[in-house]
């Protein structure tokens, strides 16, 4: 690995540490300050689901720095994951942009929560479906 | 793009496996490369023709 990549992998890693710990933080003042007590993806508050994710996080930080030994720097991975993620930009605007005026015309009403969740799901199986296809064609 | 990396490698009596290995990329790589499926970077392409002992990278690179 030279130089300029372990640089990079290392700020990377030091912004994760940073991530998980703000997730954490502000999971724990808002279950101290009694914020956000409402149901939220299945958890009692909006705080304990961040806590969870901060730790998620901080958890997938440190297996990726005990694996990264391992890890294979692959440019046609690189590049299929590319043009499969300008596909889910596309759909993001293009849903968007749909959606807007579906709501227009007849108004959605659906908990944003769900809505949030919904498009993730439908935003991965684009990003799947289009990785598979390229990794195919290329 | 066509290549000669299935013979070069043949001659050397390399794997897929050892020469993705050497390259440090992925055997899924080479057999998209050997298949011309996939147009390396300029990078790659040199380090493919230094281990496969080819002179220029045209040696291994042919543009249809």
């Amino acid at each position: 690995m030279t130089i300029s990549k372990k640089i990079i992998t290392t700020k990377k890693s030091i912004a994760k540490f940073i991530f998980a710990g703000i997730l954490i933080i502000s999971g724990i003042l808002l279950n101290y300050f009694n914020l956000g007590k409402v149901e939220f993806f299945s958890y009692n508050s909006v705080g304990s689901y961040l806590i969870f994710c901060g730790f998620i996080v901080l958890i997938t930080s440190i297996m990726i720095i005990f694996t990264k030994k391992n890890k294979i720097y692959d440019e046609r991975n690189e590049k299929i994951s590319i043009r499969a993620m300008s596909w889910v930009w596309f759909f993001l605007f293009f849903g968007g942009f749909i959606i807007m005026i579906i709501d227009g015309i007849s108004p959605i009403n659906i908990r944003i929560s769900e809505f949030i969740s919904y498009s993730i799901c439908a935003l991965l199986l684009i990003y799947s479906v289009f990785y598979y296809i390229y990794s195919k064609r290329m | 793009m066509k290549t000669n990396i299935t013979q070069l490698r043949k001659k050397l009596n390399l794997t897929q496996e050892q020469l993705a290995n050497k390259v440090n990329v992925t055997r899924q790589t080479i057999i998209s490369l050997e298949q011309g499926k996939y147009n390396p970077s300029l990078e790659l392409a040199y380090k493919i023709t230094k281990i496969l002992n080819a002179e220029k990278i045209e040696d291994v690179f042919l543009i249809k």
